[in-house]
């Protein structure tokens, strides 16, 4: 493990409160995470984990009113408490984002040509005939069939896969060092899932691209994370290398969650459900989160809020009974 | 007491435009208490293969038989009581609720066309939020009130009110997440073990299927490619879409292993490729599968497959195997048995 490399970007306590009506909801809590260059580093947790969120938060994209707390250290400066003006020069340009929908996420009206060149334009300030040029080599780069003529045409025109390579494309544009993408394939057909990941896995590994991926699915983070960080209700419970998180998993939620998954590789076992459910922000239970849904809870989890233990460098967890402990 | 279905062709026409056939000569049969698990990538005519299955879609050519009798398409007149055993799950249960209503009310819609007595209702729905896991004032609430996963459970609680005997479920376990998954999954296995309800699953996750079917067609382009009991199906594919399928399904061990991409996309059913309909993404294509179809044959008792590498014919294989020197190692290499 990278143990001794300096993250690109470091996250530290970030507290994230939203507002809601009157009132303050309080939906990520002293979240660290780091994403080195050339790895995929992956936060991974149910809708309402608090990881779009966070990842909104270091992008400074909340809605106003929200009220964030904690650093996120990217090239000597905090992005929690940078100004908007240095943001957007870092937003777009050094961090590029990859959302989920490339349906909605790409405008219907303009061509694909003019949504890449206006971006690279206004971030590198090149002419429109180095735009274009620039724009369809990026075309080429993510494999979309011949690039010329896809320049100028429009987002319908494409299947979802192929917008999703586009989304990426425009993501590359300005030469980023980190990419996030949220969750990048969901929605789209395994085989067509299974390209885009080879084309994220090359972006980490041949231009040393640092990758922050956010996904739901263990699939999906197991084929190309490197790390791997699993929230729940916007805390962390557990963090390390993929192979130590998804293969010997340290945390009662992130085990509850493999068991509840179908495993291709066996499929004979029984899919088993995690009881009850990850109830709203603002009404989450006392001590640790998961605590009315873990089947190994003590007394002391209903009070207790348990803390991210580090049991060696890069690995961590945040479960006071910690029952797999033994057999580790 | 079963659903089958006959050589069943749905084309859709528009003015003007080149009819499309999204789904062409398929015949399928579930018997009742039997799970069979339909797959394929979105455009391959699962969708609409669902629909003609309960009516929702007038066949084109081909027919529709439940429990023996003729499924007539849905049309302004009442459906015959006959086939009120037949029920569906609509994919997006975002859409398929009625937003204004208490999805109490709308599970009651069910009983009150089965005729069930008035007095019994309250019992049976209470019953019915119990099975499928959802607490007991779900009744009285609205449909945004509910998560994704919530509202799936609630549109399968108002198919089950009707007691059908037989369930079509076009992409139940799309919106949920990886637990709720497992709880319908686990569901619906009883309620086909339990209570005889037969069940055709629409879906394009193969992995989820595998667990809960017992048999398994895969589509493609509106055509049935491979068919057989779930297990082998899974465990030995004979058709390499069918392995394509299953090589791209990500396994989840933290060991870094890529699923196995499928080059190309789906064709446009408007304009299927001549010969075989996959042979423009197969790494086994040959020259017959170019030109010819591959015919559904049954390559062991119970189980299915076209495609011209399974041809009984010797020769025609060997045609094949010529441009293809070494299939079998290349089939295993699809399946990333091997890869790190």
């Amino acid at each position: 493990m990278e143990v001794g490399d300096e993250p690109l970007l470091k996250v530290r306590s970030m507290n994230v409160k939203l507002a809601a009506r009157n009132r303050l909801i309080s939906v990520v809590e002293k979240v660290d995470f780091d994403v080195f260059e050339g790895k995929v580093s992956g936060i991974a947790g149910e809708s309402g984990s608090g990881k779009t969120v966070s990842m909104m938060a270091i992008l400074g994209l909340l809605p106003h009113g929200s009220i964030v707390s904690g650093h996120a250290f990217y090239g000597g400066q905090d992005l929690l408490v940078s100004s908007e003006k240095r943001l957007a020069k870092v937003r777009g340009k050094e961090i590029a984002l990859i959302m989920q929908d490339p349906h909605s996420s790409l405008h219907p009206m303009l061509s694909v040509g003019v949504q890449l060149s206006d971006h690279v334009r206004h971030h590198l300030k090149l002419s429109r005939e180095d735009a274009r040029e620039h724009s369809i080599d990026l075309l080429h780069q993510v494999r979309i069939p011949n690039p010329a003529a896809s320049f100028t045409a429009y987002p319908h025109q494409f299947s979802g896969g192929m917008r999703q390579r586009i989304a990426i494309a425009i993501a590359l544009a300005c030469g980023p060092k980190i990419i996030i993408a949220d969750e990048p394939t969901t929605g789209l057909d395994v085989t067509v899932q299974a390209g885009i990941l080879h084309l994220l896995r090359e972006l980490g590994e041949r231009r040393g691209l640092a990758i922050l991926l956010i996904t739901h699915d263990l699939g999906v983070m197991s084929a190309i994370a490197d790390r791997v960080t699993i929230m729940y209700a916007g805390r962390v419970v557990e963090t390390g290398t993929a192979e130590d998180v998804i293969g010997s998993p340290r945390h009662p939620y992130t085990a509850a969650l493999l068991a509840a998954l179908p495993h291709p590789e066996r499929p004979e076992t029984d899919l088993v459900p995690i009881p009850g459910q990850l109830g709203p922000p603002g009404l989450r239970p006392s001590g640790c989160a998961f605590h009315p849904r873990c089947q190994y809870a003590k007394s002391q989890c209903s009070s207790v809020v348990p803390d991210l233990v580090e049991v060696r460098p890069g690995r961590s967890h945040a479960c006071l009974v910690d029952p797999f402990m033994a057999t580790l | 007491m079963s659903l089958e279905l006959e050589a069943v062709t749905v084309v859709f026409r528009g003015n003007g435009r080149r009819p499309v056939p999204a789904v062409v000569e398929v015949t399928l049969q579930v018997e009742r208490g039997q799970v069979v698990g339909l797959v394929g990538e979105s455009g391959s005519g699962k969708s609409s293969l669902g629909k003609a299955a309960v009516g929702l879609l007038r066949p084109t050519s081909g027919c529709v038989r439940f429990n023996g009798k003729p499924v007539s398409a849905i049309g302004r007149r009442a459906r015959p009581s006959s086939q009120l055993g037949l029920q569906m799950v609509l994919q997006n249960p975002f859409e398929s609720l009625n937003p204004r209503r208490t999805v109490g009310n709308q599970i009651k819609d069910a009983m009150r066309a089965s005729h069930l007595s008035k007095r019994l209702q309250d019992a049976r729905l209470s019953q019915l939020l119990g099975v499928l896991g959802l607490a007991p004032d779900t009744a009285g609430k609205f449909p945004h009130q509910f998560s994704g996963g919530q509202r799936q459970r609630v549109a399968v609680a108002r198919a089950l009110a009707a007691s059908p005997s037989m369930l079509i479920l076009d992409e139940p376990f799309a919106s949920l997440d990886a637990s709720a998954q497992a709880q319908l999954a686990n569901v619906l296995r009883v309620l086909a073990d339990e209570e005889q309800v037969g069940m055709l699953v629409i879906s394009h996750d193969l992995a989820i299927v595998r667990h809960i079917a017992d048999r398994i067609a895969v589509m493609y382009l509106g055509t049935i490619v491979e068919s057989g009991v779930a297990s082998d199906v899974w465990s030995s594919a004979l058709h390499p879409y069918t392995e394509a399928l299953i090589g791209a399904i990500p396994k989840v061990d933290g060991r870094g292993a890529l699923p196995i991409a499928l080059p190309g996309e789906i064709a446009d059913p408007a304009n299927p490729p001549s010969g075989c309909r996959f042979h423009p993404r197969c790494p086994h294509a040959f020259a017959v599968c170019q030109v010819d179809s591959p015919v559904l044959i049954e390559a062991s008792p119970g189980r299915n497959v076209a495609c011209w590498l399974r041809h009984p014919d010797e020769a025609v294989r060997a045609s094949g195997a010529d441009g293809e020197a070494d299939s079998d190692a290349s089939s295993d290499e699809m399946l990333g048995r091997d890869s790190v």
